[in-house]
């Protein structure tokens, strides 16, 4: 689990994704949305698949997300404009992305293919209802993104490490629970 | 003490605090969200026999069963 704060993001090398929690350098308070805090584990997860080198610190990476969003949603990005922002940014062009709702799929199917590309290192963004209060009900609106993915076995989500019995609990909490796994295009095919 | 010994002490303590914080944190999640009738569903079939191969590969971390996680998480 790895909390940093947001002058850390300048050093890639020490700070590697993903983070569970970027912090502001002024105070204790979160610097980031859940969504802005997805798509940099995200695109820095994937940017590690396909092996892009270049001098782009998580920071710039951070920046330029940041530009690309509306400047009142800096803090706290809308599901609508979380989803505008997957289909326009270039990185997700090199990647087949398949959609899978839990919930309207028998467990069988879900679990084999959700495990078996977790296990193939694909990692997926989860999309998600998140109760305001431990006990409450679902409220049927997607209101957390998160990354989920798998290294050496453990399962991290936004690089917080789960047990399977949590990961079936926050997948099953609401209908609208949904994975989307990145899987690496195939050159040539 | 030498300055080797020192920083492993101390990251074998920073190490320690990041787990008891990752602990702490999956208990929270643990407690946030209400166990759904789906959920239940799934965790008869996950900790059954049907995905041995397949958790197989995952850590015993990820896999324990949940009576053999109430204690720990």
């Amino acid at each position: 689990m790895k909390v940093v704060r947001v002058s850390d993001l300048k050093y890639k090398s020490e700070f590697e994704a993903p983070f569970y929690c970027v912090l502001s350098d002024e105070s204790n308070r979160r610097e980031m949305g859940c969504a802005n805090l997805a798509f940099l584990n995200l695109e820095l997860l994937l940017r590690r698949q396909i092996n892009i080198k270049n001098e782009m610190t998580a920071f710039d990476i951070w920046e330029a997300n940041r530009a690309s969003l509306p400047e009142d949603e800096v803090q706290a990005v809308s599901f609508e404009n979380a989803m505008n922002f997957l289909d326009t940014r270039e990185i997700f062009d090199g990647f087949r992305m398949l959609v899978l709702n839990p919930n309207g799929m028998v467990p069988e199917v879900f679990f084999e293919i959700a495990l078996r590309r977790l296990l193939q290192g694909q990692v997926a963004l989860a999309m998600l209802e998140v109760p305001d209060k431990a006990g409450d009900k679902p409220i049927l609106k997607v209101n957390h993104l998160a990354v989920i993915h798998s290294e050496e076995g453990e399962v991290y989500l936004d690089g917080l490490k789960l047990d399977l019995e949590t990961f079936i609990k926050i997948l099953y909490y609401s209908p609208l629970s949904t994975l989307m796994f990145f899987a690496k295009n195939k050159v040539g095919r | 003490m030498s300055n080797t010994t020192k920083n492993l002490i101390e990251e074998i303590f920073n190490r320690q605090d990041q787990q008891d914080k990752s602990v702490g944190e999956l208990k929270h999640i643990n407690k946030l969200f209400q166990e759904s009738e789906k959920a239940k569903q799934a965790k008869e079939f996950v900790f059954g026999e049907k995905l041995e191969s397949l958790k197989g590969q995952f850590s015993s971390f990820f896999t324990r069963k949940p009576a053999e996680s109430q204690g720990a998480v």
